[in-house]
């Protein structure tokens, strides 16, 4: 039972490196540079949201989330930690850089709205 | 009985589908991982079928090695460790019901949300896989009842005779109740606090009409979910032949050949901590948002007269029914995958066993595919909002108070590398798939006449378990819902 088992562990170790080799997808050049500056506004009006459910954005890139809403609140982004002061009807902004890859929520404290959904992919 | 659900769930407050506390930060798997492992998994299950076609195999794997007269065991002892343990227990829960009543409504700044869904709900359930049954000794509940017992003579005898039939049914209901407040019930620290203020007084009235014994073994689900856990550790804890409690080490995993399953309601709620961590994965994606909001095939539109994407002022009521429905189907349709495979390996095998004993044979070489599937999904929670227990035990009440010097602590949540999830995801599932199929060998060797047969009878399974690995991958690669 032993002496087979050094041949069934490597044949499992070959199929494993084999795979990975053949199906990980190759590295290509960025079509643009990271630290792109990307812009995106949500607008909060009599309950009705607008604005992107999803933010796709690659790690590095420059990030600007603005709002305005006709309520108050506290604009807050998960995972990042940034929170700001919404006063109703006048534009906030966040402006960071996306650091931190995942999936992170914005949230509308006080009306206690979730916005949209900041997802940060690795650089390749 | 279906009217009158949906009316009842529709009467509940605050129900709406909301954002609920703590959503994990990972991102969907790339497209590639999936396939990847989805292939590796099948492969590497063919490598152990070969193993096992190809090789003598002793049944060494139920070897212990007992520990629990060691110097350092009978060190803790001295310390007491087992009692200080205990009263921390106790204090938990109180702690967990008073600060939700009295403390802050931001769930981020009270002690008890993260401590019980987090610290609690995953950390000592993981740890329990890895160290044994602590749980067993620790249950405040069985804590809080004996405390009761010993000042009131015949507390804990019972008053009825727990009847046999019921088995592990009440826990199944109590563990679908509580993963239904997990993922629907948008709970609060008040809610929370509510919850299990409530919890604490069932587990009263329950080992006060059926004793102590039945209820904790049978009833008091978060006691049942434990012990299911505590088969894969390598750490046993539990009486030897003498009567006496022992430790014993043992391999891991190997707790899962010591017996088959009780009872058929205990396979359900097995499969039931499978297909709800599969649920909770499924209901974040767009897909299965489409599948509702989208109504690509018009059902719900016939039902609900128009659209649903028009009806969305109205309707989320509805689509919380619907989820709920497809929350308490699920460990079901689980089931009907499990018995339909068994039932080939029986045929394929011409076994003169029956289905259902197959079937209670088998059913805990699912577990690790279970464990590692819960791991994946949810331990990045544990370091993104886990560790700021540090902070909150300073400030349980979320007042800014400063007790232990720790409440400015960890105020950042730890978010590992994308690509260090993603690995450890793939990975995880890998080790969880061959564990199964591994132990579903043994355990095939143990039950059939001849190696062939055993061989035979795992092609079913095989596919099984390769049915439940690519759900979950596919569940991880998919695209998730903005809002």
């Amino acid at each position: 039972m032993l002496s087979k088992a050094p041949i069934f562990l490597i044949f499992a170790a070959l199929l494993l490196i084999g795979l990975w080799l053949g199906i990980k997808p190759p590295q290509t050049a960025l079509e643009s540079s990271a630290n792109r500056q990307l812009q995106f506004q949500y607008q909060l009006q009599a309950g009705h949201l607008t604005g992107p459910t999803i933010m796709s954005v690659q790690q590095g890139d420059q990030l600007e989330i603005l709002l305005l809403s006709d309520n108050s609140g506290n604009l807050h982004l998960h995972g990042y930690e940034l929170i700001k002061m919404a006063n109703a009807d006048i534009p906030v902004q966040l402006t960071f850089t996306a650091e931190k890859a995942g999936r992170f929520e914005l949230e509308l404290h006080g009306p206690d709205k979730i916005l949209g959904t900041l997802e940060v992919y690795p650089s390749p | 009985m279906f009217k009158l659900l949906f009316v009842l769930l529709l009467s509940l407050p605050g129900t709406a589908v909301a954002h609920s506390f703590a959503q994990p930060y990972q991102l969907p798997i790339p497209y590639w991982m999936y396939i990847y492992s989805a292939i590796a998994a099948l492969g590497l299950s063919f490598i152990i079928v070969g193993w096992f076609a190809s090789t003598q195999h002793s049944q060494g794997h139920s070897a212990t090695l007992p520990f629990g007269q060691a110097a350092w065991v009978n060190a803790l002892r001295k310390f007491r460790l087992v009692q200080i343990l205990q009263i921390l227990s106790v204090c938990s829960l109180l702690l967990c019901i008073v600060s939700g009543l009295i403390g802050s409504a931001d769930a981020y700044r009270n002690f008890n949300m993260t401590f019980f869904w987090l610290v609690f709900a995953l950390g000592f359930s993981y740890a329990t896989a890895a160290l044994g049954n602590g749980y067993a000794v620790l249950n405040p509940w069985l804590l809080l009842t004996g405390f009761c017992t010993a000042l009131v003579s015949g507390f804990g005898q019972g008053r009825l005779q727990y009847p046999s039939r019921l088995a592990y049914w009440p826990a199944v209901v109590f563990y679908m109740a509580f993963i239904w407040l997990e993922l629907l019930g948008n709970t609060r620290p008040f809610s929370l606090s509510v919850m299990l203020l409530t919890y604490t007084v069932l587990n009263f009235v329950g080992v006060w009409l059926i004793g102590t014994r039945d209820w904790f073994r049978y009833c008091e689900f978060f006691a049942v979910f434990m012990r299911l856990l505590a088969k894969m550790a390598p750490i046993d804890y539990r009486p030897d032949v003498s009567g006496e409690k022992r430790l014993r080490l043992r391999w891991p995993f190997m707790g899962l050949l010591d017996e088959p399953a009780e009872h058929f309601s205990l396979l359900v709620f097995m499969l039931f901590m499978l297909s709800s961590t599969a649920f909770d994965g499924l209901r974040e994606t767009v897909v299965w948002f489409n599948i509702f909001w989208r109504d690509p095939t018009g059902l719900f539109t016939l039902l609900l007269g128009e659209h649903p994407i028009y009806t969305y002022g109205w309707s989320r009521p509805w689509y919380l029914a619907y989820e709920t429905l497809w929350l308490i189907a699920s460990p079901f349709l689980y089931l009907g995958a499990y018995w339909l495979f068994i039932w080939l390996g029986k045929c394929l095998t011409r076994s003169p066993l029956s289905t259902y004993h197959l079937g209670m044979r088998f059913g805990f070489s699912l577990l690790p595919i279970v464990l590692v599937y819960h791991i994946t999904h949810y331990y990045t929670l544990l370091l993104s909002q886990g560790l700021k227990i540090r902070a909150l035990i300073s400030d349980p009440f979320g007042w800014g108070w400063d007790l232990f010097g720790t409440a400015y602590t960890l105020r950042m949540p730890v978010i590992p590398d994308m690509g260090l999830v993603w690995q450890s995801q793939v990975w995880l599932i890998l080790l969880g798939h061959v564990v199964s199929v591994w132990l579903a060998h043994i355990i095939a060797l143990q039950t059939f006449p001849n190696r062939r047969q055993a061989t035979l009878s795992q092609l079913p399974m095989l596919l099984l378990m390769m049915l439940f690995t690519a759900a979950g991958l596919w569940i991880l690669a998919q695209p998730l819902q903005g809002r």
